[in-house]
């Protein structure tokens, strides 16, 4: 247990962006300091209690804008994903800030000055950035930057620069003492506590991570089986239906009118399967589909082409059907092939669904943020309650399987599965005999 | 008169298959032959030189069908026999496999993806058929 834990510690938590990220905020946060310490240092000429030596405090904070602006030179020009080396300007920046806060200090008092407050900032940043012991280091870097100070002045190698006029904190070594022994304390344990929280966070990310592939090899064995499932179906069934045909269609010349038409049904009820299968496949279809498959492209042209294909069929029932493309070029970044079978479930839906002599609509509109597009029929119409049932796999409502035994009650979970890839969603509005609208949302900015 | 008679090679593993299509072909004309795998399949085109080859995809191997097909067409030897390629795989089934952009890479004649109507079958062939 305590090796797996340590080697879950030992393991960064960041990437080179998550790096990156946290550069650029140390960076804009020492802004802010800076900003902070110079109406500081302006402010504290009014209280005549304190003594500020502005000049020497001036030229620290021009050292401390100087050192900011090159970090931000380095994080931006020359230190692009190199994990490496973003890890050493990191280091730098938290060493170099160690330093110029202890001269800082020096100036506004040494053992009098509040600054040393600021070490603990450092202390808790490298504690959630650093696996491993590297946090400890910076702690014992800032204790003896602090003690070496207060050694330096008490055998008066460096001078004191009193902070509070008449304040005696730095002649009296007990009091010295004491806050020095605090200070330690609060160092350490506070990179300590940051750490162990730290580290309690990366245990958790850890186990997700695990957790979350495991469920993808899952996920990816029940799709593999699917797909290898329904192509075996598939090949016998089709064999029978070329074979039933065969009967029907070539040899079936002599025979009985009934021995046709059981042949018919037969044939017809692999039609059925085969779709089936067709759909079953399809489900499994963007789970193996590899990002190659998406480019920028005009829906419009793939609308046209599917309403083209489906307005036989729609003649074929006497129901009207009309398109209506968006105004300007509807471009989206998408895979063309599982939109078109979007476009193509929810045309002939409607157009099975409705009754003859009816009326489909369909349209394209290119809003600011999203492309929208509308598929309405006057067709038999959906109960509130099955509309919440019809993205269910299987689920066909009982006025449409009163209506045809066509469908396979997949045609909409897959035009769910498929929205939902583009990052889309689907809306349903509807009444019974009436017809039905279905909306499809597709948002512009897809980050795919 | 037989010797007339257009032939028309079937390679694919499904024997059942194969007798509806040479049923489909013969009452339409055509010579049949069959093999039941790719390399016997290349063999006979060797030997018997058809006018047409039907070729199914996935036999013992996945893609048995495509290789066969690539030797056929890097043989100047054979490399005009029309081809016709069988498949129960489309871009639908999340096959690595792609007709619209494969077609640059191997000229076949054309895909007619199973189950095949029988005049569907005898029209294709016939539309391809080395004259």
């Amino acid at each position: 247990m305590a090796r797996s834990n340590k080697k879950i510690i030992e393991l960064p938590f960041f990437t080179a962006g998550s790096l990156k990220r946290r550069l650029i905020w140390l960076i804009r946060i020492r802004w802010f300091a800076i900003l902070a310490f110079g109406l500081g240092i302006g402010l504290g000429q009014f209280f005549p209690s304190m003594h500020i030596d502005g000049f020497a405090l001036s030229l620290v904070l021009v050292l401390l804008v100087l050192m900011n602006g090159l970090y931000l030179f380095l994080r931006d020009r020359i230190i692009r994903n190199d994990h490496q080396r973003l890890i050493n300007l990191m280091i730098t920046q938290i060493v170099g800030d160690l330093f110029i806060l202890t001269i800082l200090i020096y100036f506004t008092g040494s053992a009098e000055s509040p600054l040393y407050f600021f070490y603990l900032f450092h202390m808790i940043v490298a504690a959630i950035i650093f696996p491993g012991t590297r946090p400890y280091h910076f702690a014992f870097l800032a204790v003896t930057l602090y003690t070496s100070l207060l050694v330096l002045e008490w055998c008066g190698i460096l001078p004191h620069f009193p902070f509070y006029r008449g304040s005696e904190i730095a002649g009296r070594p007990e009091i010295v003492i004491f806050n020095w022994a605090i200070f330690i304390m609060t160092v350490f344990l506070s990179t300590y506590l940051a750490q162990d929280v730290t580290n309690r966070y990366r245990r958790v990310r850890m186990r997700l991570e695990m957790t979350n592939r495991r469920l993808q090899d899952l996920n990816r064995a029940k799709t593999n089986f699917l797909r290898v499932s329904s192509h075996e179906l598939k090949a016998p069934i089709a064999t029978i239906q070329s074979t039933l045909t065969v009967i029907r269609d070539i040899l079936g010349e002599n025979v009985d009118d009934r021995v046709r038409d059981m042949a018919d049904r037969a044939i017809k009820r692999t039609d059925e399967m085969i779709n089936l299968l067709k759909d079953l496949s399809d489900l499994t279809y963007g789970d193996l589909r590899h990002a190659g498959n998406f480019k920028q492209i005009d829906l419009n042209g793939l609308l046209t082409e599917v309403v083209g294909d489906e307005l036989i069929s729609a003649q074929a029932r006497q129901i009207e059907m009309d398109l209506t493309p968006s105004k300007t070029p509807a471009k989206m970044v998408c895979d063309p092939e599982a939109i078109k079978k979007v476009f193509r479930n929810l045309v002939t839906n409607a157009i099975r669904y409705t009754p003859e002599g009816g009326s489909i609509h369909v349209k394209l509109a290119n809003q600011a943020t999203e492309i929208l597009l509308e598929v309405c029929d006057t067709g038999i119409g959906l109960e509130p309650e099955e509309i919440q049932q019809i993205f269910n796999e299987f689920y066909r409502s009982p006025t449409a399987k009163k209506l045809t035994s066509a469908g396979t009650g997949l045609g909409l979970a897959i035009v769910q599965r498929l929205v939902d890839e583009h990052h889309g969603f689907i809306t349903v509005s509807s009444q019974v005999n009436q017809g039905s609208t279905f909306q499809v949302h597709f948002p512009k900015e897809s980050v795919l | 008169m037989n010797d007339m008679k257009k032939k028309i090679l079937i390679i694919d593993d499904d024997i059942d298959l194969v007798e509806a299509m040479r049923i489909t072909l013969e009452s339409a004309g055509f010579e049949v032959f069959d093999a039941q795998e790719g390399e016997r399949g290349l063999e006979k085109v060797y030997a018997l030189r058809p006018d047409l080859v039907l070729l199914d995809v996935m036999m013992s191997q996945l893609d048995e069908g495509f290789q066969i097909a690539y030797k056929i067409r890097t043989d100047p030897a054979i490399k005009d026999t029309p081809i016709i390629i069988l498949t129960a795989v489309g871009t639908q089934t999340g096959f690595d496999f792609n007709p619209d952009k494969d077609e640059d890479f191997l000229p076949v004649q054309a895909y007619l993806e199973k189950p095949v109507n029988p005049q569907k079958l005898i029209d294709t062939v016939r539309e391809f058929i080395r004259v």
